[in-house]
């Protein structure tokens, strides 16, 4: 992404919070998406594929079922990767593989039951013979035991096992019954009895049966425990021994298994990433949905139209703050545009609004606006006022030129330039001196330049389109005055409309400061400079 | 009725046990309620309450000991607990809660054995492996509760819990009863009035209610710092006083001497939340203040074990018989020396 849009351009065209909403439920969804490219130009045919996905997604009932499906999957990458290592599986590796493959087969279904002409999902592969292996008693349950029916041996080990320890509890709950009767004691769980040193008489009678004895003393009392006669001595090591067998009998099978999952890994693995390539289109189908976005048309041709377009972040935090956003239609025609007009007339806005649908088109996503029709790009820039830059210790016009640099660097491939303001901050001369040489230099190149800018006579060129913010709607001969800077959004009319040759740029800047109650002097003052 | 036919019998589905010291025989009453659950036909699930770091004493096995299960329980473990046990199990679902132990894994039990449990670390975790528990099949979850951990295994999540105590609490037999049954006091306090409790579940912070039913937020940090202020906004027309969070001996102390001590109730959240000295504790009681809770914890059980580690040990009967008499309509069990 980095080679497409630079860290400052993502933030300034708010791209990061588009890419943090976008948000695939797995981690092979997240993983798709952080690898995803954009779309570049010559690849349009590609991204038609890619929005059709998207699309179907949108319109088609099985969504919900793959979401479904989709919050059970967990990862299981490590375990394969533990595999192909010829590392033996533990159960709960097992048990998660068994699962991946029982989702896997669902999913497929649910896929294969999609019919969309000319719709080309991408397919899982199911892998019924490794999932036998798994279900061995052929249970169809979503669970996991080293079951007897993985081996003869096995079964018989456990029910060796099981009657050895049947046996040893017999035995020992007789002798323990036998000691309680014959001296008139009580045992407790541990087959324990503690005896006072007082009652001698019961020591000494305690003392010689060989049944019992002593596991602990201490100055009042004595412990007496059940001692294990020959016989349950030799059915527990029986019982060990079972054990060990089983264990390693246990091994074997798993060894076994996880061979089995070694020789599917690469099929495990590209079922991984189909998951997460669906994964990453619902997302991207989930938040076209939730953003009301529409796809775009994607052309050949060097040409931005939108109509009703939105910046999504910018939307959401006026929404906040109880503002409505005012959509924009801006129809780029020619390869460079200037914006000109009132300030506070959403300009800049305009410019991140178009950066942010171009990169969002670019990156396979439905686009926040009523209609779309534009081209792919190589490079997306922009430069604005409030740059991050700045707090690295950049001036403005520091900023500004590194940014320019960049772009004009990488202009003799398709990029979208966006300029906010070019030498704003400069002395006006030079300021506009520089501004005429960038789009003299621009106008040629096969590009789309964007810039806002204050000067006369920039957009007065035939080959660049200008376009003007309608600006402040209140006849002049009426005075508002407004309580907070805010409000002047109540009397702003953002539409951009297309003019030429004009050389008088609306100067509404005044309008605002008698609107905000800057003293009187000061407007009558200014105005007789104008 | 034995303790087991009490659990049946009221359905309780989730049951912490908690042990007021280590070796107080938690482990012991673990491992006798299995017994009783599994002779009276009562399919339970256990699971513990796990805590951060805690793999070391696993491996040394001070912390946790095993505990023996039996075919067709259930059980919710951390996932490096789980491979270490002798017993074998059918795992059911990994719950994607994450302990030092590992995974927290729900199982079936295949065929007996020895296990050691690690469980979630936090309430909300607990709760939902709680109910997965119950999901498969678990007429009753036993939580095995950690002292320090008490929050886990609190009464917003279990029906009810028994209580281990022991001789090791203290060589002073005197002693081993007081605090015992300062616990069950502190856990057991009346439950608050529901048109008070409705008041309190609202404003949901340290309070002060007035005859008039206003409510007054005294601007505090932390009860432990609080105790001043709140006590300076104590007046006659205060009739509760409610206490979010723990209750403190030096809490305690800054309302020793207020005037209007009598009149008023202070309400705490439930038992687990009191950490003062017995002696402030009483005292405060002697000069008049009146506890209430807003959620009692109800207790079973209290199970005794007579032995200490430490190599002394008190008479069975006669610390039953003693224990019976200051917590008279709880169940006393000693289960080291065989139960009921």
């Amino acid at each position: 992404m980095k080679n497409f849009m630079t860290e400052n351009t993502i933030k300034n065209i708010n791209f990061d919070y588009i890419f943090n909403e976008v948000r695939p439920i797995t981690e092979y969804g997240i993983k798709a998406k952080m690898e995803a490219k954009p779309f570049k130009k010559g690849q349009e045919a590609d991204l038609r594929e890619e929005f059709s996905k998207v699309r179907a997604f949108i319109e088609l009932r099985q969504r919900r079922e793959i979401i479904d499906i989709l919050r059970h999957v967990k990862n299981i990458s490590e375990t394969i990767d533990r595999a192909e290592n010829n590392q033996v599986l533990d159960e709960v590796e097992l048990f998660e593989i068994k699962n991946f493959l029982i989702l896997v087969e669902k999913m497929n279904k649910v896929l294969r039951s999609i019919s969309v002409e000319n719709l080309k999902l991408p397919q899982l592969t199911p892998l019924p013979h490794l999932y036998e292996l798994l279900d061995p008693a052929g249970e169809k349950l979503n669970t996991f035991y080293i079951y007897d029916e993985y081996s003869k041996r096995l079964k018989e080990i456990r029910k060796e096992k099981r009657l050895t320890e049947k046996n040893i509890r017999i035995l020992k709950k007789e002798i323990k019954e036998e000691i309680q009767k014959k001296h008139n004691i009580k045992l407790n769980l541990k087959d324990e009895a503690i005896i006072s040193k007082s009652e001698k008489e019961k020591i000494e009678e305690l003392n010689k049966d060989n049944n019992l004895r002593v596991a602990g003393e201490n100055y009042l009392n004595i412990i007496y425990k059940i001692r294990n006669s020959h016989e349950i001595d030799n059915l527990e090591k029986t019982f060990e021994k079972l054990t060990l067998e089983e264990e390693e009998e246990e091994y074997k099978i798993r060894q076994n298994i996880s061979e089995e999952i070694k020789a599917h890994s690469h099929i495990l693995l590209k079922n991984t990433s189909v998951i997460g390539e669906i994964d990453y289109i619902i997302a991207k189908s989930n938040f076209a949905q939730k953003t009301k976005s529409v796809e775009p048309e994607i052309t050949g041709d060097l040409v931005i139209t939108v109509k009703g377009g939105r910046n999504l972040k910018l939307e959401e935090t006026l929404k906040e703050k109880q503002i409505e956003y005012v959509p924009i239609d801006v129809s780029l025609n020619k390869n460079v545009v200037c914006i000109t007009g009132a300030n506070m007339g959403g300009k800049t806005v305009s410019l991140r609004m178009i950066g942010q649908i171009a990169a969002m088109a670019s990156f396979g996503m439905f686009v926040p606006c009523e209609y779309a029709r534009l081209c792919l790009f190589e490079h997306i820039y922009i430069s604005v006022g409030d740059d991050q830059s700045i707090e690295k210790g950049l001036s403005t016009f520091g900023a500004e030129i590194v940014n320019l640099k960049e772009a004009i660097n990488n202009s003799s491939q398709r990029c979208l330039i966006l300029i906010d303001e070019l030498a704003g901050g400069t002395n006006p001369k030079e300021g506009y001196a520089i501004t005429k040489a960038v789009v003299n230099y621009l106008k040629k190149k096969d590009c789309i330049t964007v810039l806002t800018t204050h000067y006369d006579n920039v957009a007065n060129d035939e080959d660049v389109q200008n376009l003007q913010v309608k600006g402040l709607k209140i006849p002049d001969d009426r005075t508002i005055e407004i309580s907070s800077i805010d409000q002047v959004q109540k009397y702003m009319d953002y539409r951009l409309i297309e003019v030429k040759y004009s050389s008088d740029i609306p100067k509404d800047a005044l309008k605002i400061a008698k609107m905000a109650g800057i003293h009187e002097e000061i407007i009558e003052d200014a105005e007789r400079y104008l | 009725m034995r303790l087991i036919e009490t659990i049946k019998h009221n359905n309780y589905e989730t049951i912490s046990i908690i042990g007021l010291a280590k070796n107080a025989g938690k482990t012991v009453t673990l491992n006798y309620l299995i017994e009783e659950a599994f002779n009276f036909n009562l399919r339970i699930g256990i699971t513990s309450t796990g805590r951060d770091g805690e793999s070391t004493d696993l491996v040394t096995q001070t912390e946790k000991p095993p505990i023996f299960v039996t075919e067709g329980m259930y059980v919710a473990t951390a996932k490096k607990a789980l491979l270490l046990s002798k017993a074998k199990t059918e795992i059911l679902e990994t719950t994607g809660i994450t302990t030092a132990m590992g995974e927290v894994i729900i199982v079936r039990v295949r065929q007996g054995g020895y296990i050691q449990i690690a469980g979630p670390v936090s309430g909300t975790d607990m709760k939902y492996v709680a109910g997965r528990l119950k999901h498969y099949g678990a007429e009753t979850v036993f939580i095995d509760g950690a002292i320090d951990r008490k929050a886990v295994s609190s009464p917003v999540i279990t029906d009810a819990c028994i209580i281990a105590t022991g001789a090791v609490l203290s060589r002073d037999i005197k002693k081993v009863l007081e605090k015992t049954a300062h616990t069950v006091e502190c856990y057991t306090l009346k439950e608050v009035d529901a048109p008070v409790k409705e008041i309190f579940e609202k404003t949901d912070k340290t309070c002060i209610l007035k005859e008039d039913g206003s409510t007054l937020v005294p601007n505090i940090k932390t009860n432990i710092m609080g105790g001043k202020k709140i006590n300076t906004l104590i007046d006659e027309e205060t009739t509760h006083v409610f206490v979010k969070g723990a209750i403190t001996s030096p809490f305690l102390k800054d309302l020793k001497d207020n005037k209007y001590l009598r009149g008023i109730k202070l309400i705490i959240e439930d038992g687990t939340k009191i950490f003062t000295d017995i002696n402030v504790w009483n005292e405060l009681k002697r000069k008049g203040l009146k506890v209430e809770t807003m959620n009692r914890i109800n207790v079973l059980a209290v199970t005794l074990n007579p032995i200490s580690p430490a190599g002394y040990f008190f008479d069975s009967d006669t610390l039953k018989d003693r224990m019976e008499k200051i917590l008279s309509g709880i169940k006393i069990l000693d289960v080291v020396s065989g139960g009921e």
